[in-house]
């Protein structure tokens, strides 16, 4: 397959996938080339970060409820609003001085149990009845932006897809066996010709494999910190261009960190902050119209454990990256970690919420209606507290 | 005729083994199908790892173990999880096993779609041990009695009652639920009438959740705090029911505690609305996406007549024209794609790869994202992603197999089923590799 047509059938499922007549793609591509499309990534970090560990305040208290869990201050990376991030985040802490990263400290979903799939199933709809926990949260968004397509890195479609087409909400994840040879593609193409469903799916993963450059390699091999980088990279390659996904989501497991949690923690944000420059290097100049907002089910308990660890919270931290970003600071309110403003006693106040932020995402930077929004779920219901994130 | 002895093997069964075509049209397409409708078909294996799920249950860490979660150290409990892990994989590998080698191909899919209407997914250690033992006790044995048993089955086993929380959910005017400790869980009623029994159609109301919560409530496990001399059993604890008289549907439950539940299922499983659900979702598995309408009308009237009986239901099902178009509607599922592969060049050749093939392609096995279960419609599984995989896996997949004849193989495995184009393209590959591997990626293979 030639590469004009795999860029057809790329805009095709964009543009709505199966059904959508091929004439008018012409007009309609170079309609949107001068365009720039805001984006959107959710990154879900599965597990519950501690956002203590993650982006430390400035507070001498910090040392006696968490003496083995705090970095020393000479060590992290200093914000200079009485926060410091910790050192692992290196990108993240360049992109803050220059104004393109932010954080949201002790913020947390409607969610107040201690489960981590009670917890993630409701960061991805927002809903607090289990119920309507079968539609994730970009069906409703998409209801409010027309046209709006996701994409999730991975093997299968997330809960937040829920509810959605699937030409509305794909996944694509990286070869779990060897990556079949262009012959055999070229003789299913010819196979499907009259086979809608097939013919379409086919020639679509053909468009994203070709987009996604690293997909020829099989990862099996891999480290932890080669195949996040490459996730992101993928993501990227998948969004760039005004003809790329709107909204990409990915999620990064492991935040569990119950014993023990300085080093494993350490590694995996220097994974997560490798991931996010490799994804602001294949967006290319998309970078410039897009926000990424990474965010746990929970946060972690403000004391540490008996085993040098700590255990499942309520708020935790959220952080925020892209040139669509007003960034260079810290966003919302901060409790602090005095004992009598503790949330049960023991995790930090959940003060900011993650839904009403992602609601005013929603509407500020991709344009969604926020009346639309709010009457499909209030949690989505945005506020003026955070319109000023959204450059 | 050879064209229904084909779509026997394919549409109701995992695909036709070399020789099962020809030996399915001397004994009658229809006639095979039927013979197939009984409980002996469907036993599964005897093997030492697939054990019940009381055994299983109480080696668990936990409430409903022997051994107290917190009294242990941090290498038992690693030990501890790495088994339960240990376990599905091995249940999984069997039953993939099972799938392919069955005689009785189209009561392995019947065991397989109710295992689905009531799924379990394997979310946490005490779910990985006990979804393999789910189907072998509550669903194997009851596919061709009464729905109203099979139902009864599936509420009160133990993977379901922790599943959907039941086993933590207590009466508030109970004697536990007075001490104030804990609450009703509305879980399990709430997929009972939504996804067991009557749907969304019947129009329940948030009070019929509550009160079907109610009557469920008590239905729980012995644990090692509560009913300890019944620690891994299924039982009904009067101290954790909600007492008093509960109205479902516009139906009164006299205050018969234990009772109540039967009750209650009878009236569900027997409900016109359950009817008109089960009968779509069965011929919507097995003819079409968007069954005919003159397909769902006939199977709902078999079960409103026998009362829901199954194998009647089964039994309208194969002698319904609609099931025999030759038109190919449905795609196979990845589970069904990676069997009918096996049966079709061998279960040695599948067999390791299986559990990464079904990962990559999005269908984990005992992994449903979520009580719904799996979807049974074509778009879902064939995602860009999902057909990528598919195509990456036969290829690897063929090209480790023992070598086969593609001709043969289109013969034995698509019979008189196979297109014209399909049959050119597969003798006119060279590489007999990539002969089998196309014809195995057929529209027509992939398809049923």
């Amino acid at each position: 397959m030639n590469e004009e047509i795999t860029r057809r059938a790329f805009s095709r499922f964009l543009a709505g996938g199966v059904g959508l007549a091929t004439s008018s793609l012409g007009t309609a591509a170079a309609a949107i080339q001068t365009i720039s499309v805001p984006k959107l990534v959710f990154v879900h970090l599965r597990g519950g970060l501690d956002g203590l560990a993650t982006v430390t305040p400035d507070d001498s208290i910090t040392y006696d409820l968490r003496p083995s869990l705090t970095i020393p201050a000479s060590q992290r990376l200093d914000l200079g609003n009485g926060f410091a991030v910790h050192p692992s985040l290196r990108f993240f802490h360049r992109s803050y001085l220059q104004g393109e990263a932010g954080f949201v400290h002790a913020c947390a979903t409607p969610y107040r149990g201690r489960s981590h799939f009670g917890g993630q199933d409701v960061l991805e709809t927002f809903h607090a009845h289990d119920a309507v926990r079968r539609r994730g949260w970009f069906a409703e968004l998409a209801r409010a932006v027309p046209g709006v397509r996701g994409l999730a890195i991975g093997p299968h479609r997330p809960l937040l897809f829920e509810g959605t087409a699937t030409h509305q909400a794909a996944n694509w994840s990286s070869p779990t066996f060897r990556a079949s040879e262009p012959s055999v593609l070229g003789a299913l193409t010819q196979l499907y010709a009259d086979d809608a469903l097939l013919s379409e799916s086919l020639a679509t993963g053909r468009s994203f494999s070709e987009r996604s450059r690293s997909y020829h390699r099989s990862q099996q091999n891999w480290s932890e910190r080669k195949r996040t980088i490459s996730s992101f990279e993928t993501l990227g390659q998948l969004m760039a261009g005004s003809d790329g996904f709107q909204l990409g989501t990915l999620s990064l497991s492991g935040w569990d960190t119950h014993a023990e949690q300085k080093s494993p923690l350490a590694r995996r944000l220097a994974n997560l902050d490798a991931g996010l420059e490799a994804l602001r290097l294949s967006l290319g100049p998309d970078w410039q119209n897009t926000i990424v907002i990474a965010v746990s089910e929970f946060g972690r308990t403000v004391r540490e454990n008996g085993s040098k660890g700590s255990d499942h919270g309520t708020a935790g931290v959220m952080l925020l990256l892209g040139g669509a970003l007003r960034g260079g600071q810290m966003f919302g309110d901060w409790p602090g970690l005095k004992t009598r403003h503790l949330f049960d006693q023991r995790d930090l106040y959940p003060v900011n919420s993650v839904s009403e932020i992602l609601g005013t995402v929603f509407s500020e930077h991709l344009g969604a209606d926020p009346q639309i929004l709010a009457h499909t779920n209030g949690a989505l219901r945005g506020a003026a507290q955070w319109r000023g994130m959204v450059a | 005729m050879s064209v229904n002895a084909a779509i026997a093997c394919t549409r109701f069964g995992y695909g036709a083994a070399p020789g099962e075509i020809r030996r399915v049209a001397r004994l009658g397409a229809r006639n095979w199908l039927i013979k197939q409708l009984a409980p002996e078909n469907v036993t599964p294996p005897r093997h030492p790892l697939l054990q019940p799920a009381k055994k299983r249950l109480l080696e668990t860490i936990g409430p409903f173990g022997r051994r107290g979660f917190d009294e242990q150290s941090k290498d038992d409990k690693r030990a501890y999880f790495t088994q339960s892990t240990a376990i599905l994989t091995q249940e999984a590998r069997i039953r993939t096993k099972q799938g392919v080698n069955t005689e009785a191909p189209f009561a392995e899919r019947l065991v397989r779609f109710w295992t689905n209407h009531f799924t379990v997914s394997a979310r946490t250690a005490e779910l990985q041990v006990t979804v393999g033992a789910f189907e072998r006790e509550a669903i194997r044995p009851h596919i061709f009695g009464s729905f109203t048993k099979l139902l009864q089955a599936a509420t009160f086993h133990h993977a379901m009652l922790i599943y959907l929380d039941n086993a933590v959910s207590v009466g508030p005017n109970s004697s536990h639920g007075r001490s104030g400790r804990r609450g009703l869980n509305e879980n399990h009623a709430r997929e009972l009438l939504e996804l067991h029994t009557v749907g969304e159609a019947a129009g329940f109301t948030q009070d019929d959740v509550l009160e079907t919560a109610k009557i469920l409530s008590g239905w729980t496990i012995g644990t090692r705090h509560h009913y300890e001399p019944w620690l891994g059993t299924v039982i009904f604890g009067n101290g954790m029911h909600e007492p008093g008289r509960h109205v479902v549907l516009n139906t009164l439950f006299g205050s018969n505690g234990r009772q109540q539940a039967y009750q209650l299922l009878d009236s569900l499983a027997l409900h016109p609305a359950t009817a008109r659900r089960l009968a779509t979702k069965l011929a919507a598995h097995f003819v079409a996406d968007d069954p005919p309408a003159s397909l769902v009308n006939r199977l709902e009237a078999s079960y409103l007549r026998s009362r829901g009986q199954l194998k009647a239901l089964y039994t309208t099902l194969i002698n319904s024209p609609e099931a025999w178009e030759p038109r190919m509607q449905k795609i196979k599922t990845p589970e069904d794609f990676v069997l009918s592969t096996g049966r079709s060049i061998g279960v040695d050749a599948i067999l390791r790869s299986s559990a990464n093939a079904l990962s990559s392609m999005g269908q984990p096995p005992f992994e449903a994202p979520s009580p719904k279960g799996w979807p049974d419609r074509g778009e879902f599984w064939m995602s860009p992603d999902s057909m990528i995989k598919r195509i990456d896996w036969m290829t690897e997949v063929v090209s480790k197999a023992k070598p086969h004849n593609p001709e043969a193989l289109l013969a034995d495995t698509l019979g008189p089923l196979v297109s014209p184009e399909t049959q050119e393209l597969v003798l006119k590959t060279s590489d007999p590799a990539k002969a089998v591997a196309i014809a195995l990626l057929s529209p027509d293979f992939q398809r049923r």
